[in-house]
């Protein structure tokens, strides 16, 4: 059976048959949009490994919850994300490990280049670490992860008015808190 | 000359940032940032916001192996397993035929009652044999309906008697269930 052939919806009804070998599918078509999102929202590679891996098991034991109303991938999303909220609101995360993230820049650029890039990232994604979650959640989606308005809608189940609104809100108190950073850590970079 | 306030500013940058701004409003957003420091200000942070999303856009790639060491636990769990002890729909079906048995008895019963006499009339035509045999199945049936009849209008009876008293009550705490139920459903189907 050709198995990157089969529909998500065919591979779920496989698993839901007994048959766990095709979950594997499943994770391999999904493994790095979990991944992104779980590292952009808690900012530490090891914890986010652990994290995205109890995520694939939480989708697996509630793969037979999981109805055709919204797409396979939103209901994936919705899942990552109600874990991390969880998992933030079990451990308070107090200092993350900014510099332990790498993050892919442009080939060809100098050293000096990817300094500024690397900082860049860093001092928006500690901003970032900062926001609450109703804020960060809908932003990291949109900015990062490319969902549109009405997606995020989908996956955080409020109305379309409420989801721009946390957008506008949370770039609000992004500049805000990265206004308020000392002047030579932001300006510096501008 | 048309002067545009700070808080419209405010929303065209956020229209910049969701790239929907028309060539007009760039040019009054322009406009404005050339007299006001503030908002230049604001703007420039914004546009740092956004050049360094864009240096992250893409989704990060999940580690060497990790596909292998979510199939590991996995695969140390109970598969899913199919309701194979039952055909597919059977509940669904014996549900159906149990109540078509039970309509047809309740229907056949309902027209031997009513029609009583013409039924004793026709079974005095019948073999003397088949008559006691019918007469039997006729009289079961019978007093089938009288006690289910009976039932059900004690039970219509006192439900008319409270629902008369406690009309309102009933209608308020029935919603209050009713949207009770709702919420708690739309709950269990996002919070997985």
């Amino acid at each position: 059976m050709n198995v990157k052939g089969l529909s998500d919806y065919e591979l779920i009804c496989l698993c839901l048959k007994g048959e766990q070998i095709f979950f594997e599918e499943l994770v391999n078509r999904y493994k790095n949009l979990v991944y992104s999102i779980v590292v952009r929202m808690i900012n530490d590679k090891d914890e986010a490994d652990d994290l995205a891996q109890e995520i694939f098991i939480k989708i697996y034991r509630n793969l037979d919850k999981y109805q055709t109303d919204y797409k396979f991938s939103t209901w994936i999303i919705r899942i990552s994300t109600n874990h991390v909220i969880d998992y933030h609101r079990k451990k308070r995360v107090e200092t993350t490990n900014i510099e332990d993230v790498e993050y892919e820049l442009p080939s060809g650029s100098s050293p000096e280049e990817v300094f500024f890039e690397k900082e860049k990232s860093r001092v928006l994604s500690q901003a970032l670490q900062e926001l609450p979650d109703m804020y960060k959640v809908p932003l990291v989606l949109y900015h990062q992860q490319s969902l549109s308005y009405q997606e995020i809608a989908d996956v955080i189940n409020e109305p379309l008015s409420k989801v721009k609104n946390r957008i506008f809100r949370g770039r609000k108190m992004l500049k805000e808190n990265l206004i308020s950073r000392k002047g030579d850590e932001l300006y510096g970079l501008l | 000359m048309n002067y545009m306030d700070c808080s419209k500013a405010g929303s065209y940058m956020m229209k910049y940032m969701d790239q929907i701004l028309s060539e007009e409003e760039t040019f009054k957003l322009n406009e404005h940032l050339e007299k006001c420091a503030s908002c230049k200000a604001d703007f420039i942070v914004y546009q740092h916001m956004m050049s360094s999303f864009c240096l992250e856009e893409s989704n990060i790639e999940a580690p060497e192996g990790f596909a292998d060491r979510v199939m590991c636990k996995i695969n140390s769990m109970e598969p899913y397993k199919p309701d194979n002890f039952l055909p597919e729909g059977f509940l669904e079906n014996a549900a159906y035929i149990l109540w078509s048995i039970f309509s047809v008895s309740i229907g056949a019963g309902l027209l031997l009652t009513f029609n009583h006499e013409q039924v004793m009339k026709l079974l005095s035509y019948t073999p003397s044999w088949l008559e006691s045999w019918l007469n039997s199945i006729v009289f079961n049936l019978e007093q089938m309906v009288m006690q289910l009849s009976l039932s059900v209008s004690a039970i219509f009876d006192s439900t008319l008697l409270y629902i008369n008293d406690f009309r309102d009550i009933f209608l308020v705490v029935f919603l209050i269930l009713a949207a009770i139920q709702l919420f708690l459903y739309q709950k269990e189907k996002i919070k997985i």
